[in-house]
């Protein structure tokens, strides 16, 4: 059975001639002008756009022998180009005894009763609730938020020890700075950059090195200590007149 | 003018910088060394020791600023700030504490 299709009168924008198109009518001529025109509703539509994935990436430098490559933001796992390691980007939680040594491109988070039972941990940023037997390592950060205890020591970017929380540390802590508003107790705390105590930190430690400390009004620290090697960056003279 | 601001123009018993001064040195007010000190220096206020000058002995006072050089250690009973041309050996104690990039220190710091 055929379909009956309704005509509509359509106006020419070019000329105004009208002429009887299908309702449906996507573009037509006009008969009088030769014009080419759409139809309000194919106009109105206008053309899809094929929207393609953007895949966003980020550098990613090897923990075994620091070659840089990109690699997409959610990838969970890489190897490396050039030394052909096992990259681990994911972040990971301990929340209970942990054995075995970690190596993470992402963050670790050592639980208020957590412990972790390995020799060594790498990761880009460490959150500290809990113990540690083993060394760790966080490129970024390290920061301590609960009463934490290492048997070994620490390396990394920045120390940060929240107020209130508790850091002690059986070998030496040494980082490029750090922010100390909690209490840091270890044998040897080395800070390649700069040490701030906050008013409610407290650093005790048997030798202690920086290039630039800050100690605020209610601040503690009892070492002894030297300047570390190489200038940090110079700043004004605030303070005393 | 605030005390802080006038200080260096209108509390100041200060030492001239070349003097010698063999023994030590105790200050009523504020005080600016700029001499070469053969023992110890004790102020009742700040005490700012200047660039170049030299304190062999310890150095005490309420607030103190040290641009210069000080072997005896320093002990304030408030701020203790540590220029970036400082030199200071064998303590530290105050209240607060500041030690600018730069500065030389070696020995026992007590703060708080």
């Amino acid at each position: 059975m055929a379909t009956t299709l309704n005509k509509i009168e359509v106006t020419c924008p070019e000329c105004g001639q009208t002429q009887a198109e299908s309702e449906n009518f996507i573009s037509t001529v006009c008969r009088g002008c030769g014009h080419y025109f759409k139809s309000a509703r194919a106009a109105a539509s206008g053309r899809r756009k094929v929207q393609r994935t953007v895949i966003r990436k980020k550098e990613l430098a090897c923990a075994e022998c620091g070659a840089v490559q990109e690699v997409a933001e959610e990838a969970q796992s890489s190897s490396c180009l050039q030394c052909g390691r096992h990259l681990e980007l994911g972040h990971r939680e301990i929340l209970g005894e942990h054995l075995g040594n970690l190596s993470l491109e992402g963050e670790l988070r050592i639980g208020p009763k957590g412990n972790f039972g390995g020799s060594r941990a790498r990761a880009a940023r460490i959150i500290l609730q809990g113990r540690a037997s083993g060394y760790l390592e966080a490129a970024e950060w390290l920061r301590v938020e609960g009463h934490a205890k290492l048997r070994t020591g620490a390396a990394g970017g920045k120390l940060e020890i929240r107020a209130g929380a508790v850091l002690e540390a059986g070998e030496p802590i040494l980082f490029e700075s750090g922010e100390i508003e909690g209490e840091l107790r270890c044998p040897l705390a080395r800070f390649n950059g700069p040490l701030r105590v906050g008013p409610q930190g407290a650093v005790l430690a048997e030798k202690l090195s920086f290039t630039e400390l800050t100690v605020e009004p209610g601040g503690k620290i009892r070492a002894w200590a030297e300047m570390a090697g190489g200038e940090g960056p110079r700043s004004g003279t605030p303070g005393l007149r | 003018m605030s005390r802080e601001e006038n200080l260096a123009e209108e509390e100041v018993l200060s030492t001239e910088t070349g003097l010698q001064i063999w023994g030590d040195v105790k200050f009523r007010e504020d005080a600016v060394v700029g001499a070469h000190v053969k023992g110890d220096v004790k102020g009742a206020g700040r005490v700012i020791v200047k660039e170049g000058a030299v304190v062999t002995g310890a150095l005490e006072g309420s607030d103190l600023r040290v641009q210069g050089e000080v072997q005896g250690g320093v002990a304030g009973r408030g701020q203790v700030w540590i220029g970036s041309q400082a030199k200071v050996k064998l303590r530290c104690q105050g209240q607060s504490l500041r030690i600018e990039p730069g500065a030389e220190f070696r020995g026992e710091i007590q703060v708080g």
